[in-house]
């Protein structure tokens, strides 16, 4: 039992990074209603932002932390304006090779200008782990998790309880309406765009000491997220941090009483058959699935 | 011979049809006329099984058409055209008649793979039905294009055709001259009266040009918010005060009285 | 012979795509049957041949999933290494089975995984189709990894294995057997697609919500798909057991998918040739940027972006272009000479339009 719940605590930390992950998708998703399949890639450039500003320019943690997020922000503008924008209105099938396309030119630039040793970087929250019981718990596990749940709540307050909050799901439902309320379509999208990135590069720079800081850093994370996604439902904040937690423990206890070679393969069992069973997910709307 | 008995249909709190019923006899065109939103493309949809109605039948011959998924309701020789026009984009205007005829081929993969006797058989004769149909509606120009490249008026009546492959028993047609010009409105009324005699299928047409729906069909059912308020020859229907005030007076947007 | 009010007349077909005649055709197979006599002492040259045929043989399963089917697969490296695997597990435990059964077995063996994931994937749509072919792209090679029978992470040796007297281990005859079997298989699916089965796949494709009006199931249509693609895809794989003699969860890494799926948008998709262009591009990339994969993956990445930003169609579609642009220009020049010539008269109706209705 213990080593049950050892696992379940040792997962917050990935569960948060998935969660956080999650939430940056669907924060494109809410009004775009585009699945990101770049924003593995685009999340890694964050990191190595950070990484950058940090190591080779001496800048200190916090301030390395802002040029990544913002740096992450502009990316997701530029892509948004200059490639998504071009190519509105098309059937869904365009934007899914369109940000594939960009996963690959992203992730190679990456490679290009980066190369392909890993990096150091160091856990945002250091310290020891300190024990509760027999159960030990790491500091940055907590604070990630923690965090997740921290980024999630103020999304969630913005999106219902702001003026602009309540523009941008305008925005998703109706264009039109949108508009005559006064709130730019265009600076709507990229900016959920950048919001997106830069949620989803704070998810990539925490997870980069465990999974190392290299161009595929998020390639095996991306999936989990996406599991999380799908599995909480595409559109649902909410259903991302319960898909993102729910990946993260499942995945642990995959590893830890199976093999840890195993955790993709069981993960992607369990998108298809929530797909199969429940498409929109625990908390998405149905309407949006089936064709 | 097809019989609408009691049908109902909501959509959450609207009533989309309300107890209706309609026959349509063998052989003959009957249309189905309406203000808009009146519920008759519901009507078209649920007899092709596109949508489940909360309650009634829908008898062809007998047989209990609620029953089929969409997909088999064209083995009763029940084809349809559609609102929207939604042709096979990627495919050319025969193929796209084609597809309408494809199944009656029930060959599986590996038979259309190695082409069996019967497969070539089903491509020649389904080529042939092609262009009588295109023919018969005057478009054999088009033939080749691909029907992504069509002008609105070609695709009505690509649509209109592929309903027509099969050697249907009953067609329906949803707005068949809607976004047509007056000439080609003309030549599709021409075309519609000459499909019971040409194909001895009956027609179920819905349509908002009077003329057309009036001047066609030896038998008209007027639907105003989901039921039926009027059932009897165009002239009868024509005159019938009933109908003229729903088009006149009651509903939004004010469509133009029958008789114009 | 009467005709339809406004009725566009037939434009002389401009071919949609690079659409060689029988002649072309012939002649590229002729070359490509002689090829090894120029070639055959190189070993690389040949084993890149034989690699462009094996891709190309996996872009024209996934284009076949794609653009004549409508589907999305970021993930047919899957595919590929179950029937990688089949082959080099069959090939070891069965020693005395004829090739045939072999390059058979592991079609229809992944054609069975393709249908298994079918069943759920046809009824999805794209985003979460993408995401779910993305994780069985990711879970076929893990699972390699993970059972004994094969080979973990070290996988399998391909046996040697002869047809008649030659060896599939050396480079000449496997060129000629990935020849033989993408030719044939391009046949195949030459075939279908102008039968009742590729005509129900291209109508779920483009209309799949009134497709049932004309008698199309489409989730089993799509499930056949599934099935077909996966079949091809595995007899590529049988060929690739051999090209790259150990079949190990490394060969199948998730950029292959990726690859694959950038170099059927960039060849053209719903095109024969365009499958067959994108994937000697994609063979030349690879190999010139064999230093990094990362080169690679951003010129695919950009070459596709590139391709979607100026329309579809892909490299095969150029011709078109190229002679879609000219007839074009000399349309109009014609036009202005013949408004020059006689400036009372209206201007010729054009092909292209009705008039608007009122």
């Amino acid at each position: 039992m213990t080593v049950f719940v050892q696992l379940v605590v040792s997962a917050l930390g990935f569960g948060g990074i998935y969660a956080l992950a999650a939430l940056g998708l669907t924060i494109i998703f809410k009004t775009s209603n585009v699945v990101n399949f770049a924003y593995g890639a685009m999340a890694t450039v964050v990191a190595m932002l950070v990484w950058t500003a940090h190591a080779s320019l001496g800048l200190p943690t916090a301030l390395a932390w802002a040029v990544g997020i913002i740096g992450g922000g502009a990316m997701g503008i530029a892509v948004d304006l200059g490639l998504m924008r071009r190519v509105e209105g098309s059937p869904p099938l365009v934007s899914i090779v369109m940000t594939i396309g960009l996963l690959l030119a992203v992730e190679g630039l990456t490679g290009v200008i980066w190369g392909y040793g890993p990096k150091g970087i160091a856990n945002v929250v250091g310290g020891r782990s300190f024990a509760i019981g027999p159960i030990s718990v790491d500091r940055n596990d907590l604070f990630v998790a923690a965090l997740a749940v921290v980024v999630a709540v103020a999304l969630h307050l913005f999106y219902e309880r702001t003026r602009l909050g309540l523009a941008v799901r305008a925005v998703a439902a109706d264009a039109e309406v949108a508009s005559l309320m006064g709130v730019s379509r265009k600076w709507v999208l990229a900016g959920s765009w950048a919001a997106g990135v830069a949620v989803a590069g704070a998810a990539a720079t925490l997870a980069a000491p465990s999974l190392g800081l290299t161009p595929t850093l998020m390639d095996d994370a991306a999936v989990f997220a996406f599991a999380a996604a799908v599995l909480g439902g595409l559109g649902s904040l909410i259903g991302a941090v319960v898909g993102g937690f729910a990946v993260g423990i499942l995945s642990d206890l995959v590893a830890g009483y199976i093999s840890t070679n195993l955790q993709l393969t069981v993960v992607f069992a369990l998108i298809v058959v929530v797909l199969y069973l429940r498409p929109q997910g625990l908390f998405g709307r149905a309407a949006q699935v089936r064709q | 011979m097809l019989q609408i008995e009691d049908l109902s249909l909501s959509f959450g709190g609207v009533r989309a049809i309300d107890d209706l019923r309609l026959t349509v006899a063998d052989g003959t065109i009957t249309a189905l006329i309406g203000p808009n939103g009146a519920g008759k493309t519901s009507v078209l949809n649920v007899i092709s099984g596109f949508y489940r109605p909360q309650q009634g039948r829908v008898l062809h011959d007998g047989f209990d058409l609620l029953t089929l998924p969409p997909y088999r309701v064209i083995q009763r020789g029940i084809t349809r055209s559609f609102q929207n026009v939604a042709l096979f984009g990627g495919l050319s205007v025969v193929d796209n008649l084609i597809v309408g005829f494809d199944h009656r081929s029930h060959a599986g993969v590996l038979r259309n793979l190695v082409r069996t006797p019967a497969v070539l058989r089903h491509e020649r004769v389904a080529r042939q039905r092609a262009h009588e149909v295109l023919e018969f509606l005057g478009i054999t120009a088009i033939a080749r294009r691909r029907a992504d490249e069509l002008a609105f008026g070609e695709r009505k009546l690509v649509d209109l055709g592929r309903a027509l492959m099969p050697h249907p028993r009953l067609v329906l047609l949803d707005e068949p001259t809607a976004g047509l010009f007056e000439a080609q409105k003309a030549w599709l009324a021409r075309v519609l009266s000459r499909i019971p005699a040409e194909f001895g299928a009956a027609v179920l047409v819905i349509d908002h040009d009077m003329r057309l729906a009036l001047g066609v069909s030896s038998r008209v059912a007027v639907m105003d918010f989901g039921h039926k308020i009027a059932d009897a020859t165009p002239g009868e229907v024509r005159a019938d005060p009933v109908v003229i005030a729903a088009y006149l007076g009651g509903g939004p947007g004010g469509n133009a009285a029958p008789d114009q | 012979m009467s005709r339809f009010p406004g009725l566009g007349a037939a434009r002389a077909g401009v071919a949609r795509w690079v659409r060689p005649g029988a002649a072309a055709t012939l002649a590229v197979l002729v070359v490509a049957a002689l090829f090894p006599l120029a070639e055959g002492r190189s070993q690389s040259v040949m084993g890149l041949a034989t690699l462009a045929l094996t891709y190309g043989l996996v872009t024209l399963s996934l284009n076949l999933l794609m653009g004549y089917g409508g589907q999305v697969s970021v993930g047919h490296g899957g595919f590929l290494a179950v029937g990688a695997y089949t082959t080099a597990i069959v090939a070891t435990h069965f020693t005395s089975l004829p090739f045939i059964v072999v390059l058979l077995l592991a079609g229809v063996v992944t054609g069975a995984v393709g249908f298994l994931l079918g069943l759920p994937a046809g009824r999805l749509r794209s985003h979460y189709l993408a995401v779910a072919t993305l994780g069985f792209g990711l879970a076929m090679p893990q699972i390699a990894l993970n059972l004994g029978i094969t080979g973990g992470f070290t996988g399998l040796v391909t046996p040697t294995a002869a047809v008649g007297r030659f060896t599939l281990n050396s480079p000449v005859p496997l060129y000629y057997l990935a020849l033989i079997v993408l030719a044939v298989s391009a046949v195949a699916i030459r075939s279908i697609l102008s039968s009742p089965t590729g005509r129900r796949f291209m109508a779920v494709r483009d209309s799949e919500h009134t497709a049932p009006a004309m008698g199309i199931n489409p989730w089993r249509t799509k499930v056949l798909l599934f099935t077909l693609s996966a079949f091809f895809c595995g007899l590529a794989g049988y060929v690739f057991a051999f090209y790259i003699g150990v079949v190990e969860p490394a060969s199948f890494d998730f950029a292959l998918s990726l690859f694959f799926f950038a170099a059927v948008v960039v060849g053209g998709m719903a095109s024969i040739w365009g499958s067959l262009i994108g994937a000697a591009l994609l063979v030349v990339v690879q190999q010139e940027s064999l230093s990094a994969q990362a080169y690679s993956e951003t010129i695919l990445g950009v070459a596709v972006i590139i391709v979607l930003l100026l329309g579809p169609g892909g490299l095969a579609a150029v011709p078109r272009r190229v002679s879609g642009a000219a007839s074009r220009a000399r349309a109009r020049r014609l036009e202005a000479a013949a408004e020059a010539t006689s400036p009372h008269q209206s201007p010729a109706p054009s092909s292209a339009g009705t008039p608007r209705e009122g």
